[in-house]
């Protein structure tokens, strides 16, 4: 490796974000006498990352467009909620879940046009957007349609995709963990966003977006229309994912999303997104929601109280975003 | 003392009314109405007030505000179908109002509103109790009559209802829980929150009743871990606990998302049997694992009935009346209670097994 290629990549955020990542997963190996890296342990940690990690594809594409969604907990919350309510009410998905996750998609791309429709026509602040069409799905949700709690009740079929496996992995002591298949979902996503971003006209329109509004139009981009389809597929992705969860959790709990975008919102930032758009990939994006359930997962194997989880996790994130900070002040240079 | 308060008050109030002789018909009304309660003893006395009380003739009917820890919960839906019953019940109107999530700072927010809204009686749950103690404070000197729940160490309350007696419901807990690990084994405790006081008073109750009975039984960490009210957090927490702790045996959880998590982390690992985990929780949440055996019974009371006793004792002191050990709160469970210092203790507590799941509605 040469000096130019490896000045190179010191230079991208990706590069340091997968550092960490490593340099702490090692060390957390180490404390823990060996506790990380075991198939058990290994297979919780990607459970755990397939709801964070696909919400975090939904607001990587919207930043790197130069925009913030603050809505899509509220919008897979209100999806998944009536998506469930009439499932159960009409007794479909006994044995699959189809019909449940189309119903939540059609919701949340309804509720994702609603934000593009005012985002691209009003050319409005996105943040402003989407704080107030948060409050207001969440107001629909509990006020207007008075979304209830389904538990026992929730659909066979959901029950039965959240618990279905892909394989299972035992421990010394022969304790059973089993990968869950919406793995893939995440997987797939991932591959996906990737492609869209780095392959497709769609992808380099909102690169463009992010890095000059202006420009782009003048480019020929049709920023209206991009950020129209933008808005409502991420709300119709946020759908699908709100779906996938209440399927992992077996239960549709309405205000169970509140407050999730404070979490993913900085995991993608410290992944390399740009507050300011134009710059964001789904490699940094990932190694950063990595960081951040790899940290909530192995406190207790590293002897910490969960008591201190909330202090390492705003840790991690000022130090990703100091290490942001630093590389885009030495690339101005 | 309460008579020369009354006087005070009676003049204060015809000053005020005279001093707004000049503004508009209407205006007066409004100082009037919020003086009523201090007003009904000295009525009496001062017959000349008489006009006033006329212009306000539900004079006999506070105004009542419930505010529950969140709203849309299932738990806390239940609690407003319990008050919604009294309500009808006793044909008086509660403000039923909480925040719209688990936020102490929001809960003080409304409670304030309410507070500065003039309510008579103040019924509440709250998320953090200290962060209460200065709008309660503030509450008590206005002469509000303040009722809390699951907040047995608070100050400035009136009383506090609580459906059990916390040591004993731990107890409780700890009983059921020794039964299914055969009396020996380890285990450890989770609450939904460290800023939780009475779930955190359980497991203390939880933990003594085992040092007291259960000799083989060792509380493998004394470090307690939380899982934010979330049983995803909580199923995380127990698959970490159990790779941590190769033998742990027990779960004594607290909060109602304990066990459902838990549960489902010791299905998965094919501990069905062989590890165990309770706590308060919902019954047809845990309806699956009591029906698959995974979990063996859950503790409950129904908060309900504890809203419904809380209004009780603000109507009873409201009337003039005093709660002491022995009193009727009119509800199951609470028709002898016992008080000690600001605390209404009842005996609400009740396991749930598969006998009794679908037995409450919820």
């Amino acid at each position: 490796m040469n000096k130019a290629t490896l000045k190179r990549m010191t230079r991208r955020t990706e590069f340091w974000i997968f550092l960490v990542l490593v340099i702490m997963c090692i060390a957390i190996q180490t404390i823990s006498g060996g506790q990380l890296f075991k198939s058990s342990t290994m297979v919780t940690i990607f459970r755990s990352m397939v709801v964070d990690g696909m919400f975090a594809m939904c607001c990587l594409v919207v930043m790197v467009s130069g925009g913030f969604d603050l809505s899509f907990p509220a919008v897979a919350a209100l999806a998944y909620s009536l998506a469930t309510t009439i499932c159960v009410n009409m007794g479909w998905c006994t044995t699959n879940p189809i019909a449940g996750l189309v119903l939540a998609t059609v919701i949340g791309f309804v509720l994702g046009m609603l934000n593009g429709w005012i985002i691209s026509n009003f050319k409005l602040n996105t943040m402003i957007v989407t704080l107030g069409t948060q409050t207001f799905f969440t107001g629909v949700s509990m006020g207007l349609l008075q979304m209830q709690e389904i538990t026992s009740t929730l659909p066979a079929g959901f029950r039965a995709m959240g618990e279905s496996y892909l394989f299972e992995v035992y421990n010394a002591a022969g304790i059973r963990s089993t990968m869950t298949t919406m793995f893939l979902f995440f997987i797939a996503l991932a591959a996906i966003t990737s492609f869209v971003l780095n392959h497709t006209m769609f992808g380099r329109a909102l690169y463009a977006i992010g890095g000059n509004e202006v420009s782009a139009e003048r480019a020929g981009y049709n920023v209206k229309r991009v950020k129209f389809i933008l808005y409502s597929v991420v709300g119709a992705v946020s759908g699908f994912i709100g779906m996938i969860r209440v399927c992992m959790e077996r239960q549709s709990i309405p205000k169970a999303m509140v407050g999730r975008e404070m979490t993913i919102i900085p995991a993608v930032i410290l992944g390399g997104a740009s507050i300011f758009g134009g710059e964001g990939s789904v490699f940094g994006t990932v190694c950063a929601i990595g960081i951040i359930t790899v940290v909530s997962n192995s406190m207790l194997l590293i002897g910490i109280d969960t008591y201190w989880q909330s202090f390492f996790n705003g840790l991690v994130i000022l130090i990703g975003i100091t290490v942001s900070a630093v590389q885009a002040m030495r690339q101005r240079r | 003392m309460k008579r020369i308060l009354a006087l005070a008050l009676v003049a204060a109030m015809t000053v005020g009314l005279v001093a707004c002789g000049s503004k508009p018909a209407e205006q007066p009304a409004a100082p009037a109405s919020t003086e009523e309660p201090a007003e009904a003893p000295a009525e009496a006395e001062e017959p000349a007030e008489a006009p006033a009380e006329a212009e306000a003739p539900k004079g006999d009917t506070p105004t009542i505000a419930f505010v529950p820890k969140v709203e849309g919960q299932a738990w806390w839906e239940h609690v407003r179908g319990g008050v919604t019953e009294w309500s009808e019940a006793n044909g008086i109107e509660v403000i039923y109002k909480g925040p719209a999530e688990v936020d102490a700072a929001a809960q003080v927010q409304i409670m304030t509103d309410l507070v500065n809204q003039g309510v008579d009686i103040l019924c509440f749950s709250p998320n953090d109790p200290a962060a209460c103690e200065a709008i309660c404070k503030t509450a008590l000197d206005k002469g509000i009559i303040v009722i809390a729940t699951e907040a047995s160490g608070m100050e400035n309350i009136t009383f506090d209802v609580e459906a059990f007696d916390e040591a004993g419901l731990g107890a409780f807990l700890m009983d059921q829980l020794a039964a299914q690990m055969g009396e020996e084994g380890e285990y450890i405790t989770m609450v939904g929150s460290f800023t939780m006081e009475s779930q955190n008073n359980w497991a203390d109750g939880a933990v003594a009743r085992q040092q007291e009975a259960y000799p083989n039984m060792t509380l493998v960490d004394d470090k307690r871990v939380e899982d934010d009210s979330d049983a995803q957090k909580a199923y995380e927490l127990t698959k970490q606990l159990r790779e941590k702790y190769p033998n742990l045996k027990g779960i004594l959880g607290t909060g109602s998302f304990d066990a459902p998590g838990a549960a489902r982390a010791i299905q998965e690992m094919g501990l069905t049997g062989e590890m165990f985990a309770i706590s308060v929780a919902m019954p047809l949440e845990v309806k699956d694992y009591l029906a698959d055996g995974t979990l063996g019974s859950v503790a409950l009371w129904d908060a309900a009935v504890s809203a419904k006793v809380m209004l009780n004792a603000g109507m009873e002191l409201w009337n003039g009346g005093e709660i002491k050990t022995g009193t009727d709160l009119k509800e199951e469970g609470y028709t002898n209670v016992t008080v000690d210092g600001k605390v209404i203790i009842g005996q609400g507590q009740i396991a749930i097994t598969m006998d009794n799941v679908d037995d409450f509605g919820f």
